[in-house]
């Protein structure tokens, strides 16, 4: 994987985080390698918590200037030495998309996100209207130009940011798992952009996605704080066999694949693994004796955030039934509406029309907010949101106080569960653990909870497919119903009992 | 709070005023709030900021930051007569003064200028644009990086606000405490007591400041991945008003100081 110029060059690169009281200096890389040709595609594999974050962090100049820690090797794009830059004068080479969006978005409104960085260039402002109008059109966000990001959905957050780096087109684009969380349809367009703009890519990532088959030059895998280049080819048994091992694809999918299943132009519900397509099962034809929750007629419109310039975003639900026992996934593109059914059965949103009813003493009884609170369990797409305490034992321990347990019944518990979870010791601090820890904290903290019906919104997004599965296995055994959300129509064929597919608010 | 009323930029005249006209007139108002005229006085000028308000944000948007501020205006309105007992009592309980005319007084005094500054930063800088906003203060000569941090962090309240509002979801989920409606068409509204409201805020405040502290690292992070710190000249998107437009809000924004330093003047 050697090239004779290449463009990103890193060697004997090691980093390691400073100490912070309590908590000894964590050693994340040593000697790493990697060599990127000018103009090429390169996908870096590897599980959460290996320092996907820290390493692009790293190559934009953020890492060790915000964090402090010790930086050694070389580093460099063309002739330039990068950790002798400080970020803002590298933002025309390196243009990074953090993994998380919403610690990115600075501006009030979508169209002066854009300009921002071409404001700090100095860019006159006719190119900026046409710069800016150029990228919100290819990521399809003209109509919310005027619109503040706050109201976008996680994906469409991404789709912003990546609209910023198209606006200034640096001549390194680092995306930190900034395909999770896009719809199928956007990674092809985001992919081919890149191909077509011939930009050198560093996509990180702990899934594999079949379209880096097309796309990708080269492929890496991060173990151990070291980079290796994959030599098999990505259509090879030996290559399917790798990513099964290491975590990055399902035993299902695999197989799949390596029989040749074609990857681009599958529609989602040839994609689903044999799991039927829900369409909002009629409700005349099932009965309800196993029903956990069942959602008639429901309908929510957003009061007056107007999402676009064109009519006001609805979500309408005809009828919808989750089964004890039973595993639904909800895909569908960016803003159709996923998020908002999982809050309406929550019972964080109420519905303007419509009936929410869930089992309690043998019968279905309609539910409020309050009740929905307690009955459902509900993993937000941002895992912060949810953690807030100093300590993993802090925040696994909270909604068991509220509990009347003992503290021996509350200690067994919560070590259980860091057990189950694979999560660090209870005194490690979830601020310094990564996104993908993050989120199988959150997990634990509602495994916890003992809901009956469990929510989880893109579980999937910056953790391995294999991690994701166990923590789908971990709900579905614990859990009355479970519902996940995801984009990846494959994963949700291969882990749900059945798939259903919103589009625009309605299910399709 | 301040983000709903961004959510209707454009909509009306005050929204449309120019940015640096709007930023004179806080000023004014804020020194006329703090100048040691007369209760009446001060009440007087509050009752414009607020007809101005309902004139052109509406009832419910000018009745959003006074029922924010409320339990503050309740607490101070409780614990400052206790402390400044001078003048004649008015209330008293075995010989101890618990309420005099000058405290009573101070008390409101206290009460109309928070509520005073509460409304002017409503009405002029809840309605400005952030982005029109750093283009003022640069055009009154603060450097840019000062500009975009009084931006950043005026703009900020409306983060909070929404951080607040996911947070409480989180502690609601998680603790089946509800606390208040949501935000959708046809939700109901649950009244409950104003402690048990205050009490139940706590830990949704703790966990909102410790989310706070913890995106400062990465709020500083994005700044410079886009560019803020570069030495070269800023461009910008976005421009203010010029010609006759400005002229006229110019004209009006000088009358309207000129009134209140006549008025104060005639009516100290």
């Amino acid at each position: 994987m050697t090239s004779i110029d290449p463009d990103l060059s890193i060697r004997n690169l090691s980093f390691s985080y400073p100490e912070y009281p309590g908590i000894a200096a964590r050693h994340l890389f040593g000697g790493l390698n990697l060599e990127l040709p000018a103009g090429s595609i390169a996908v870096l594999l590897a599980r959460p918590d290996r320092g996907k974050t820290t390493l692009c962090r790293v190559l934009a100049g953020l890492i060790p200037r915000f964090t402090g820690g010790e930086l050694q090797g070389e580093v460099s794009l063309g002739i330039l030495q990068l950790p002798e830059k400080v970020p803002y004068e590298l933002i025309e080479q390196v243009g990074l998309v953090f993994q998380h969006p919403g610690e990115q978005l600075l501006a009030s409104r979508c169209d002066s996100e854009v300009a921002f960085p071409l404001e700090s260039l100095g860019v006159p402002r006719s190119e900026i209207e046409t710069r800016l109008a150029a990228a919100l059109r290819t990521m399809d966000l003209e109509r919310y130009r005027y619109k503040s990001p706050k109201v976008l959905s996680g994906g469409e957050k991404k789709k912003l940011l990546i609209a910023c780096l198209l606006a200034v087109d640096p001549r390194l684009w680092l995306l930190d798992e900034t395909l999770e969380e896009l719809d199928s349809g956007t990674k092809t367009q985001l992919l081919q952009l890149l191909k077509d703009r011939r930009r050198s890519t560093l996509i990180l990532s702990a899934k594999w996605h079949d379209l880096f088959r097309e796309y990708v030059d080269s492929i890496f895998l991060m173990e151990e704080g070291r980079v290796r280049a994959v030599r098999e080819n990505p259509g090879s048994p030996e290559f399917q066999r790798l990513l099964l091992k290491r975590g990055f694809v399902l035993p299902g999918e695999s197989a799949k694949r390596a029989n040749g299943s074609p990857p681009k132009g599958s529609s989602p519900e040839r994609l689903s693994a044999g799991k039927r397509v829900s369409t909002a099962p009629a409700k005349a034809a099932v009965p309800e004796d196993d029903a956990l929750l069942v959602a008639e007629d429901l309908y929510f419109r957003y009061e007056d955030e107007g999402r676009g310039s064109g009519p006001a975003f609805s979500l309408q639900i005809g009828h919808l039934r989750l089964t004890a026992g039973r595993v639904l996934a909800i895909v569908g593109d960016n803003g159709s509406g996923k998020s908002t059914l999982g809050r309406l059965l929550c019972g964080l949103l109420s519905p303007g029309a419509g009936q929410i009813r869930i089992r309690r003493g043998g019968i279905l009884q309609p539910a409020g907010a309050e009740e929905l609170n307690r009955y459902t369990g509900y993993l937000f797409q941002d895992p912060d949101l949810q953690i807030f305490l100093p300590t993993v034992f802090e925040e696994l321990a909270l909604g068991l106080k509220h509990m009347s347990l003992t503290a021996e019944e509350i200690n067994r518990r919560v070590q259980e569960t860091v057990s189950l979870f694979g999560l660090p010791a209870g005194e490690a601090p979830p601020s310094l653990m990564s996104y993908g820890i993050r989120k199988k904290l959150q997990a634990g903290v509602y495994h916890l909870l003992e809901r009956p019906l469990m929510i989880i919104d893109e579980g999937d997004s910056g953790l391995s497919v294999d991690d994701f599965a166990r923590m789908v296995h971990i709900f579905r055994k614990k859990a009355g119903a479970l519902v996940f959300i995801t984009h990846d129509h494959r994963l949700a064929g291969a882990l749900a009992d059945e798939v259903a597919e919103l589009r625009s608010g309605r299910f399709v | 709070m301040i983000a709903q009323v961004y959510g209707k930029r454009g909509a009306t005249a005050v929204h449309r005023y120019d940015p640096r006209a709007k930023t004179l007139l806080l000023l004014a108002f804020l020194v006329l709030f703090f100048l040691p005229i007369r209760v009446g006085y001060l009440a007087a000028y509050l009752a414009v900021v607020v007809a101005l308000s309902w004139v052109f944000l509406g009832i419910p948007n000018t009745l959003r930051p006074i029922r924010l501020i409320l339990p503050i205006l309740i607490l101070v309105l409780l614990l400052t007569p206790p402390f400044y007992r001078e003048g004649i009592a008015l209330l008293t309980i075995r010989g101890f003064t618990v309420l005099s005319v000058n405290g009573l007084l101070l008390a409101l005094r206290l009460m109309v200028r928070f509520s005073g500054i509460t409304m002017v930063f409503y009405l002029f800088i809840g309605t400005t644009d952030p982005d029109q906003m750093i283009l003022a203060l640069r055009w009154f000569r603060l450097p840019y990086t000062m500009s975009l941090v009084l931006s950043l962090a005026l703009g900020y309240i409306p983060t909070i606000r929404t951080l607040y509002d996911q947070v409480r979801d989180a502690h609601q989920l998680r603790l089946a405490v509800r606390e208040e409606g949501s935000r959708a068409v046809g939700a109901r509204r649950q009244g409950r007591g104003l402690f048990k409201r205050l009490r139940e805020a706590i830990p949704i405040l703790t966990s909102v400041l410790i989310l706070s502290v913890r995106r400062i690292p990465t709020l500083a992070m994005a700044l410079e991945c886009r560019g803020v710190g570069r030495k070269n000249p800023r461009s910008s998107y976005h421009t203010l008003k010029r010609g006759g437009a400005l002229l006229g809000e110019g004209v009006i924004t000088a009358a309207a100081v000129a009134v209140l330093v006549i008025s104060v003047l005639l009516f100290p």
